[in-house]
C-alpha cells in the first residue's frame, strides 16, 4: 500500500511516498530554516507563504524521485496538527483536494504520532509495545507505545518544550536559529561542569519536565557575570546548560522505561539529533540492558515520510478523514486516557 | 468549456460552475465559518448537484486575493490539489476584480474595497461600461484618507462596492465627490468563472496578497531588502 504524505506544520514543506508504513519511496523536504534565521525564529505568516509557494513543486519532486504517478497512490495523508494553524491549513487543504480529485481515502495524522512512527521507518522490526521519548521544538513527551497509534502518557513538559529552551538559550548567547545545533556544536568545545545550573526534577516520581527554570538560570548567570565585569565563556555556558537538561531527560526517561517494564526505548523529534543526548542515553540504556533507538537525523526533523508511516497504521483501522478535515493547532496526542 | 470558480479570500466562501458563458450553479456561504472545513464540501456539492464529474472540468478560476491571507491560501491550496489530481489548468483572479465584475453593468468608475484593518483598505479602480470592465488602477492598500482622495479625484460617478463598502461610504463622502452609491457586494464564484473566459490557464498560480507580512515589513525597514519574493 502506497501512501502519499504531506507535512506542513511548521517550517518544512515535505511530501513523501511511503509503502506499507515502512519503506520510503520518496521523502522530499524543502526547509525554510534559511528564511526564518533572518528573523531569529519561525514567523508563522512567512512559513505559510512559503508552504503555498512550494508545496506543488515538492510534490512533483517526490513523484519524480519515486518514479511513480499520482494514480499509483492508495491514500493521501496529511498532518492535521499540532502546529502553526496557517501552515497546517496549506497542507490540509491541498491534501483534501488531492484525495478528492484522485478518489482516494484521506488520512489526517497527528504530527507527534508521525515523530514516533519515524522509528518504524528506521527500524524495520520495531513493533509495539515499547517506550518512546519525543523531544522537539514543540514537544517533550514520555509515552508508552501500547499499539500503533495508541499511547499512554507518562510525562510531558509543564512549560517550554526542550527545543524551545535550546532556542532561547542559544539566542541569549548570541547564536543563530535554530539553537539546538549551535548549542550542540559549542558544547563540544566547552566544559559541561564549568557552571552548575539547576536540574529540575519536580516532585518525586514525576516524569514531567520543566525547562523554564534553567532558562532563567542561564539568563541570571549571564547578568551576574556582566555586573561583576567578568568574561563569559559561551562554550562553557552552552555545555553546562546542555548537560543539565540532558541529564534530567535521560534520568527521567530511563526511570519511566524501567517502571513501565519496557526493554526498547525509541527516541523521536528534532532534539533526538543532539549528540550529547544520544551519547548519554545510549550509555545509560546499556547500563540497564535497554535497547535505545535513534532514527537518522533526517527522520528526526519534520518530514513527510514519518506522516506516511503513521498514516499506514491508521489506514489499517480505516481511520479516515472526510472533506471537513481542518487544521488543529493544539491537537493533543491520543492516549488511552483520552481515546476518542 | 466547463469552469469551476473558487472563492474564499473574504468571509464568504463561494463556488460556481459554468459552461461557456452560462452559469450552471453557485453555492455561497456567508457564515464566516472556517473555509477550511466547508470549501471542499461546497465543491463536492456543486459538482454533485449539477451532475458534473471532476474529469469534465477544464479549468479552475480561483480568487488569489487580496483578502484574508489564510483564506487566499485555502482557496489556492484547494485549486492546486484539484489541478494536480485532475490535470486541470488554473487561472488566478484578483478578489477585487471579482467583486467589481458583479457591478460591471454600472456606467462609471467602480471602486471595490475590502477592509484591510489598521484603518486601511484593499482597493483598485475599474471603469464600467455596460458589462465591460477596464482596469484603471492596480490592486493596492490605501489608508482611508488616501481612498477619499482617490475617489474625489475621479471624473465620472463612482460606485463603491465590496463586502465592506457600507462601512466606508460615509467616511469618504465629500462635497466634491461624485460618489453616487455603494453596494455591499459579496465576492462570488460565478464572477470568477465569467472573468476567466478571457484569461489564460496554466498550472501555476501566484497569490496576490498586496500586503507583505508584518515581519517582512519590519525587516525591510531595518535592512532595506525583502525576504520573500513579492
Ligand atoms: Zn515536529
Amino acid at each position: 500500500m502506497k501512501i502519499l504524505a504531506i507535512e506542513t506544520s511548521c517550517d518544512e514543506t515535505s511530501v513523501a511516498i511511503v509503502e506499507d508504513g515502512r519503506r520510503i519511496l520518496a521523502n522530499v523536504i524543502d526547509s525554510q530554516i534559511e528564511i526564518h534565521k533572518k528573523f531569529g525564529g519561525v514567523v508563522p505568516e512567512i512559513a505559510s507563504r512559503r508552504h503555498i509557494e512550494k508545496i506543488d513543486e515538492v510534490l512533483a519532486e517526490a513523484l519524480k524521485a519515486s518514479g511513480l504517478v499520482l494514480e499509483d497512490m492508495d491514500a493521501v495523508a496529511v498532518t492535521k496538527g499540532p502546529g502553526l494553524v496557517g501552515a497546517l491549513l496549506v497542507g490540509v487543504n491541498y491534501a483534501k483536494a488531492l484525495a478528492y480529485g484522485l478518489g482516494k481515502p484521506l488520512i489526517g495524522v497527528n504530527h507527534i504520532d508521525g515523530h514516533i512512527a519515524a522509528n518504524y521507518l528506521a527500524f524495520e522490526t520495531l513493533s509495539p509495545p515499547f517506550m518512546a521519548l519525543i523531544v522537539s521544538g514543540g514537544h517533550s513527551h514520555i509515552v508508552e507505545v501500547l499499539d500503533y497509534g495508541v499511547y499512554r502518557l507518562m510525562g510531558q513538559t509543564r512549560d517550554d518544550a526542550i527545543g524551545e529552551a535550546f532556542d532561547k538559550v542559544a539566542r541569549t548567547l548570541g547564536y543563530g536559529y535554530p539553537g539546538g545545533p549551535y548549542i550542540d556544536d559549542a558544547s563540544k568545545r566547552g566544559d559541561p561542569e564549568a557552571i552548575s545550573f539547576p536540574r529540575t526534577y519536580l516532585e518525586k516520581g514525576s516524569y514531567d519536565f520543566s525547562f523554564s527554570g534553567i532558562k532563567s538560570a542561564v539568563l541570571n548567570y549571564l547578568n551576574q557575570q556582566q555586573m561583576k565585569g567578568l568574561e563569559v565563556v559561551k562554550e562553557d555556558v552552552a555545555a553546562s546548560f546542555q548537560e543539565a537538561v540532558v541529564e534530567v531527560v535521560v534520568q527521567k526517561i530511563i526511570a519511566a522505561t524501567l517502571t513501565a517494564g519496557h526493554r526498547i526505548l525509541a527516541v523521536a523529534g528534532g532534539v533526538a539529533s543532539n549528540s550529547r543526548l544520544r551519547e548519554l542515553l545510549t550509555r545509560e540504556g546499556e547500563k540497564h540492558q535497554l535497547k535505545v533507538l535513534f532514527p537518522d537525523p533526517l527522520l528526526c526533523t519534520d518530514n513527510g515520510a514519518m506522516i506516511g508511516a503513521a498514516a499506514y497504521y491508521q489506514s489499517l483501522e480505516k481511520d479516515y478523514a472526510d472533506l471537513s478535515l481542518n487544521g488543529i493547532p493544539n491537537l493533543q496526542l491520543r492516549t488511552v486516557d483520552n481515546l476518542r | 468549456m466547463k469552469i469551476l470558480g473558487i472563492e474564499s479570500s473574504t468571509q464568504t466562501a463561494s463556488v460556481a460552475l459554468s459552461e461557456d458563458k452560462r452559469i450552471l450553479g453557485e453555492i455561497s456561504l456567508y457564515t464566516g465559518l472556517t473555509h477550511s472545513e466547508s470549501l471542499m464540501g461546497l465543491i463536492d456539492g456543486i459538482l454533485l448537484k449539477t451532475g458534473t464529474p471532476l474529469a469534465a472540468i477544464q479549468g479552475i478560476a480561483v480568487s488569489v486575493g487580496p483578502g484574508s491571507f489564510t483564506g487566499v491560501r485555502i482557496a489556492m491550496a484547494t485549486a492546486m490539489g484539484l489541478s494536480r489530481a485532475g490535470n486541470i489548468p488554473m487561472t488566478g483572479i484578483s478578489t477585487l476584480e471579482g467583486i467589481a465584475h458583479v457591478s460591471a453593468d454600472f456606467r462609471g468608475i467602480i471602486v471595490p474595497i475590502q477592509d484591510a484593518r489598521r484603518d486601511q483598505v484593499y482597493t483598485a479602480v475599474f471603469k464600467g461600461e455596460g458589462g465591460r470592465l477596464t482596469r484603471l488602477e492596480e490592486d493596492q492598500t490605501l489608508s482611508v484618507e488616501e481612498l477619499k482622495t482617490l475617489v474625489a479625484g475621479q471624473a465620472s460617478p463612482v460606485l463603491l462596492c465590496g463586502p465592506d463598502a457600507h462601512g466606508f461610504y460615509e467616511r469618504i463622502k465629500t462635497e466634491a465627490t461624485q460618489l453616487v452609491a455603494f453596494i455591499n457586494q459579496q465576492p462570488r464564484g460565478a464572477a470568477l468563472c465569467e472573468i476567466s473566459l478571457e484569461r489564460e490557464f496554466s498550472f501555476e498560480i501566484r497569490p496576490n496578497y498586496v500586503r507583505r507580512s508584518q515581519a517582512e515589513r519590519a525587516y525591510f525597514k531595518e535592512f532595506g531588502v525583502h525576504v520573500l519574493n513579492d
